[in-house]
């Protein structure tokens, strides 16, 4: 799930480039933080399983990002959890610069 | 064979167990990976269990023999990081039941560095035995009410 947030930042990134610039301006440096996890494990997965692992950001507040996460198996849900996620900037959290929290927030459902 | 050192002891109905942050823990931000205290936590659970079958052997042959090759999985995790770990750091793992109650166990678990909280996780376990969900036997059930909760739930038995 650490590799499913990580990638889906990096494609965001990618995708807007010029709003990633923006908010490596304003705060150099930055990262997100896990605060918080809520986790269901409902099934076992087993060896040699391919998983599809799902994320999308869920709430986009002042200085953190709620995200929902789940694990499948083809049709079947494995594992699902609500994950917390703080901004921070220089060792310490930080409000979420506009440009980022824009982008965050047009995925929002 | 349990080794004090090695596997923490249980103080007054809780697991209590040190654990060293060593470079294999940390994350390229130079703190504990998040992920790790989940192995740091699971290490609690396991040792916890492991002196509980020590301490009552006999109530665990009881529950082998109702219920053979019983385990315990891991059913659902509510976990807050507060602070941040560091390479060396000695943490304290504390393992709390806090209730025992059909084919499920509710622990509390933190990690703590001296007075610092540094993660707290509310962790619910569901007793397995033959691939399914079972009712947790009663000898193992006592084995875990008798010594090891809190006052206020042995008040009940």
């Amino acid at each position: 799930m650490e590799r499913g947030r990580t990638n889906h930042l990096r494609l965001m990134g990618a995708e807007q480039h010029t709003l990633f610039a923006e908010a490596e301006l304003e705060t150099p440096g930055f990262s997100f933080v896990v605060r918080s996890m809520q986790i269901d494990y409902l099934k076992p997965a087993r060896m040699d399983d391919v998983l599809d692992v799902v994320t999308w950001p869920v709430a986009v507040k002042g200085a953190s990002i709620t995200l929902g996460q789940e694990v499948w198996r083809g049709e079947v849900l494995l594992v699902k959890a609500e994950v917390r996620v703080a901004f921070i900037s220089e060792g310490r959290a930080q409000p979420i610069p506009k440009a980022l929290r824009t982008l965050l927030k047009a995925d929002l459902d | 064979m349990t080794k004090p050192n090695l596997d923490g002891e249980i103080r007054a109905g809780r697991h209590h167990m040190e654990v060293r942050v060593y470079y294999e823990d940390t994350d390229f931000s130079g703190v504990t990976y998040h992920a790790n205290y989940l192995r740091f936590m699971e290490r609690g659970r396991t040792n916890y269990l492991r002196l509980l079958g020590a301490d009552h052997r006999a109530l665990f042959e009881d529950a082998q023999n109702e219920a053979p090759g019983f385990a315990f999985v891991v059913r659902s995790m509510a976990i807050d990081f507060f602070k941040p770990a560091f390479m060396d750091d000695v943490l304290e793992i504390i393992t709390t039941p806090t209730e025992v109650k059909g084919a499920s166990i509710k622990l509390v678990q933190q990690c703590r560095r001296g007075d610092d909280l540094i993660v707290e996780a509310r962790v619910r376990v569901a007793f397995v035995s033959g691939g399914k969900a079972q009712p947790i036997p009663k000898a193992l059930r006592l084995a875990i009410e008798a010594v090891h909760l809190p006052s206020e739930t042995t008040a009940r038995l």
